[in-house]
């Protein structure tokens, strides 16, 4: 995602010193055409005009015909689904301020109340169903992030540490990565029972016999 | 093609967009089908190639007037060196071939501006919209590249110098009245492309509707701009005295207007009860079949009209055709996607808001369609009979003014009727302040002797009649209205403030501010209600006319007209007269000079009118100048008295206002609830204030006006000498192309002067009315008379509008009743909404339904 946001600035930058050029040749043409004229004219003015409609026209002619060959954005697939949590983020707030119309309705006596709560009722019910999808989205939008921060990893040749454990399709995503699992070389396994143990432990909590599996009171095993 | 490069060079900017424009319908059609991204995108930059192209060559064209380069004809035949430069510009669209191109280009410019809006939210149905759009687009440019070619050039010798601008035309409205009304057509097109994208793609979720009220409510306020803008002028520059003709071009930009304001409301219902999907697609169509049949209306010499460019059969063909096709190739998607567009709910009761708004809409259709009928008719009656017969305002305004009244009630009536069903404790407790209004501006009004009347409402041999006048009735139904709009206000804000505990100014914006699309609508309507009364004061309307010499007077009301001297001038595009006039009003006196201006260009031509005007909330004094004598010693004045007129254009700006508050966004409402905080609580006196004024000012404005004839003089122009010639001269029309009466053409009308004579003549002769009809009739034709006679063809048109309302309201009832049947089928699965799931009860309801509440209270 982010090697495409270079690209996109060149091009706008791209643009914008088209634009810068375009405007200051329609400026010098105005400038010649009053000299030419002994004065600022009306012509004058839409000779200019005239340069600029020309770039315009350049300019966009061109990029139709090279949208034809070239790749299209990888942004585009991130966009996808930002796209999609921006409707429901829509829906969600037509549908709020539907409620509280209705409650206007309500409160000003147009609507009576049976016909209030069964209409309001619906309107809650679509809305709960929009904040649902909307946690959904969520959920894949970080998986989206996760797989990519996993390829780059991957292409930088750095070693992975262990995945942590986030469950799928979880409803509690936030909880989720505030207390990400520890990885598990940092807890020992009992020698003789294999349950494991913290870092620090220096007997078994389960069988009792020492952790690093010594006997007795024997040397440290570091 | 041509040796004129820069000419040259704007007619390859037009064959070049047609190419380019085929493309990308190509191109978005195939992309859409492929699902190829790449496909789409560059179909969309090639349509916005093709605005800057289309802006390219308008922008020669603009080159070319600005150079007075008379070697293109268009610009010799419609401008003239010595024009202002900005009568130069709008001479652009001051002829048939640069309408077009006009048209063209502010069509480009907005499909390319709704595209882009467009092109993130509604991305399945941008390749259809764009290609339908450009289909337009290329239809209007192929009529400017074979047909009516505004960059021809003249093979030989081009003339030394142009033939100017119309005169009627050289005035500061050119600059304003077509642009505003070419927008608001043109913007028509854009929910059209939508929603028939949306029946291509079958994606008729209501995101794509609220996208669309947007925009139609964009194509709504420039029409209603537009034509507001097109009275104005009529007002000012024409002189006649009025503002509205029911000139066929007018009715042409009225029509899409009422089906606008129809779409308007009924897709209320949409959105609260997810009924009426297929009406409200089809209305959306409606819409731009009208704006087209009123493009091809005022070109095609189809309808005779002051504003028409002329008669051009070849052209009423080609627009014909595409009218047909555009009209079967959406009405059959609709019928294909008819299953989809089927509604959850029904009506329930005919008490109820939503048959309100059925009636609303019931109403404004069928006004549409007596309006396009009653235009059509002359045409339709040379076809058929080889006779052309004159449809003019008396019978216009004979259906139009009931029409007009039902919706003024209709506009009180249904912001305060409950949804679904209204109980009786629910009619009590909103209507019993609008109902007191109605009945103390009544009773009122009618205390006054001068205002009393009857009104007859004849059907033929039959018919009733009604102890009270029209404008009394209007008033009264304004004041109905007007205590609807001032409850909600009030009533809203009180709630608000019981739950805020803020004072009544903060509550009031907050209000407005949470519910920007309701009030910003109920200002409309206040607006609406304003211009009736406006309308009203046409009832109340007072003229007379004269001929004098330096030192006499006219007298009409409360004002004394003196003619001093008449006054010469010139300058390089014209000469001038102007009558200097002293008026007298009660203790005041001032000067008003009425002129007539005669181009040098347009010498055969009659001069213009520039008539005088003193503007008041009260009335309008409004003097004309008619005619000079031979001798320069007299003068023919036109004086008239035009109660409330000004309240129309008055209305007008709160309607702009009202329409701005609908959509302003959240961050001004915010600027102006701190202001208010500030203030304390004066805001809500003051709100009271203004609405206890508004109140007097309507009931004072019916009181001061009330109606007298004044006898009228007599002179060169050989007007009405008695109120029996006056009735007569209003049912036979002078046969210049207005659609004025005798009573109505000034001194510049020839044919209108003899008209006069003739009659006059024939009143001498001691021949009856029926008589002097008969003679016209056998002389001129059916043209002369104002209102079709009843026999023959001519049946139809007056049975013509019975037929329409009786079988709407037929078609209504049928409507309700398959609405109500519906009850008893299970509810449809029709996708409202972008969650695709069925909404069953879950195990977390309970923790959504708090954060559902949280939300909303966040929202306050």
């Amino acid at each position: 995602m982010s090697d495409e946001a270079p690209k996109k600035k060149k091009r706008r930058s791209g643009a914008l010193l088209f634009w810068a050029a375009a405007v200051g040749v329609s400026l010098a043409v105005v400038a010649w055409a009053s000299a030419a004229a002994g004065g600022l004219t009306g012509s004058a003015v839409f000779l200019g005009f005239g340069a600029l409609s020309l770039a315009w026209v350049v300019l966009v002619l061109g990029r139709a015909a090279v949208t034809l060959v070239r790749e299209p954005a990888r942004d585009e697939e991130v966009k996808a689904t930002g796209r999609r949590r921006k409707e429901l983020e829509r829906e969600k707030q037509a549908l709020l301020k539907a409620l509280k119309e209705l409650e206007l309705d309500f409160q000003m006596g147009k609507i009576s109340e049976a016909d209030y709560r069964e209409i309001g009722g619906a309107y809650r019910q679509r809305a709960i169903g929009v904040l649902r999808a909307l946690d959904l989205e969520s959920v894949e939008y970080k998986e989206l992030i996760e797989r990519d921060v996993k390829h780059r990893r991957e292409a930088a040749g750095v070693k992975e540490p262990a995945p942590s454990a986030t469950a799928s399709g979880g409803i509690e995503p936030v909880e989720e990565i505030e207390k990400p699992k520890a990885a598990a070389p940092s807890r020992r396994a009992c020698a003789a029972c294999s349950t494991e143990n913290d870092p620090d432990a220096v007997f078994c909590k389960k069988c009792s016999a020492r952790v690093d599996g010594a006997q007795a009171a024997g040397e440290a095993h570091s | 093609m041509n040796s004129h490069p820069v000419a040259a060079l704007g007619e390859a900017g037009l064959l070049l967009s047609l190419v380019v424009a085929a493309y990308a319908i190509g191109a978005s059609v195939a992309g859409a089908r492929r699902n190829s991204p790449k496909l789409v995108r560059s179909a969309i930059l090639a349509a916005h190639a093709t605005t800057a192209l289309v802006t390219l060559s308008s922008v020669v064209m603009w080159f070319l007037l600005l150079s007075n380069d008379y070697a293109v004809k268009y610009v010799q035949r419609h401008s003239d060196a010595s024009m202002p430069w900005i009568y130069k510009l709008t001479a652009f669209w001051g002829g048939l071939d640069g309408s077009i191109m006009w048209w063209v280009l502010l069509l480009a410019i907005f499909s390319s501006i709704a595209i882009h809006v467009n092109r993130e939210r509604h991305r399945a149905l941008i390749p259809w919209a764009t290609a339908i759009l450009f289909t337009v687009v290329a239809f209007f440019v192929m009529l400017i590249v074979y047909e009516k070619r505004p960059f021809d050039i003249f093979f030989t010798e081009a003339p030394r110098v142009g033939k100017d601008m119309n005169p009627l035309l050289q005035n500061p409205y050119m600059a304003t009245h077509p642009p505003s009304l070419y927008l608001g057509f043109v913007s028509a097109t854009v929910p059209f492309a939508f929603g028939l994208a949306a029946l291509i793609t079958g994606n008729l979720d209501d995101s794509w509707l609220a996208s669309m009220r947007r925009w139609t409510l964009i194509s709504w306020y420039f029409l209603s701009q537009g034509l507001i803008l097109g009275s104005l002028w009529a007002y000012e520059e024409l002189g006649w005295g009025g503002y509205w003709g029911w000139d066929p071009v007018e009715n042409a930009g009225f029509l899409p207007w009422l089906t606008s304001t129809a779409f308007l409301h009924s897709i209320m219902i949409q959105e609260r009860r997810g009924m009426l999907k297929v009406w409200n697609v089809s209305l959306v169509i409606f819409t731009f079949l009208l704006t087209m049949i009123g493009t091809f209306m005022t070109r095609s010499g189809v309808v005779q009209s002051v504003h028409a460019f002329g008669q051009d059969t070849e052209l009423a063909i080609i627009f014909l055709s595409f009218i047909s096709f555009s009209a079967i190739f959406s009405f059959g998607w609709v019928i294909y996607r008819l299953p989809v567009l089927r509604s959850r709910n029904a009506l329930e009761s005919w008490v109820s808001r939503e048959f309100a708004f059925l009636l609303n809409n019931w109403i404004l259709l069928s006004a549409a369609f007596f309006v396009l009928f009653a235009t059509l008719f002359p045409t339709l009656s040379e076809w058929v009979t080889g006779e052309r017969i004159t449809v003019g305002p008396p019978f216009f305004t004979k259906w139009m003014t009931p029409i007009g009244l039902t919706l003024l009630f209709l506009m009180g009536v249904g912001p305060l009727i409950a949804w679904r069903k209204a109980s009786i404790e629910n009619l009590r407790q909103q209507f019993t302040w609008p109902l007191v209004s109605f009945v103390v501006m009544a009773g009122g009004l009618q205390a006054f002797e001068p205002l009393r009347g009857w009104t007859r409402f004849s059907f033929g041999k039959h018919g009733f009649s009604l102890p009270v006048t029209m404008p009394v009735l209007c008033f009264a139904l304004c004041a109905f209205s007007l205590a609807t709009i001032v409850q909600e206000f009030w009533r809203g804000a009180r709630i608000r403030q019981k739950h805020t505990k803020l004072d009544f100014a903060t509550s009031l914006i907050g209000l407005v501010a949470r519910n920007k699309r309701r009030y910003g609508g109920y200002l409309v309507h206040l607006a609406v209600v304003m211009m009736f009364v406006g309308f009203a004061g046409d009832g109340y309307k007072r003229e007379t006319e004269g001929t004098v010499s330096p030192g006499q007077t006219l007298s009409v009301g409360r004002y004394t007209v003196r003619y001093d001297r008449l006054e010469l001038g010139a300058d390089t595009q014209k000469d001038t007269m102007t009558a200097l006039c002293t008026v007298t009003e009660g203790a005041k006196t001032y000067t008003m000079d009425p002129a007539k201006w005669a181009y040098h260009r347009h010498q055969d031509e009659p001069p213009t009118t520039e008539v005088a005007i003193k503007r008041s909330l009260r009335e309008d004094l409004y003097i004309v100048l008619n005619g000079i004598d031979k001798g320069g010693q007299l003068v023919n004045l036109k004086v008239v008295v035009n109660p409330l007129v000004n309240w129309i254009w008055l209305g007008f700006i709160l309607l702009a206002i009202g329409t701005v508050v609908a959509y302003l966004p959240d961050r001004a409402y915010q600027l102006a609830a701190e202001q208010a905080k500030k203030d304390g609580g004066q805001g809500g006196k003051k709100a009271a204030t203004a609405a206890m004024l508004l109140v007097l000012l309507l009931g004072g404005g019916g009181r001061l006006a009330y109606a007298q004839m004044e006898e009228a003089g007599n002179g060169d122009l050989h007007t009405a000498r008695s109120d029996r010639e006056r009735a007569l001269f209003h049912q036979l029309k002078c046969l210049c192309q207005c659609m004025h009466s005798l009573n109505e053409c000034g001194g510049e009308c020839n044919p209108g002067v003899k008209r006069r004579v003739e009659v006059q003549k024939l009143i001498d002769q001691g021949k009856s009315d029926q008589e002097i009809l008969d003679w016209s009739l056998t002389r001129y034709g059916q043209e002369v008379l104002r209102v079709p006679v009843d026999k023959g063809f001519n049946r139809l048109a007056w049975v013509l509008p019975y037929a329409a309302f009786v079988g709407a309201a037929g078609l209504l009832v049928v409507f309700a009743r398959r609405l109500t049947k519906k009850r008893a089928e299970p509810a449809a699965k029709g996708a409202s909404s972008t969650v695709a799931e069925a909404v069953k009860p879950q195990a977390d309801d309970e923790k959504y339904e708090d954060r559902l509440d949280d939300e909303l209270d966040k929202l306050s």
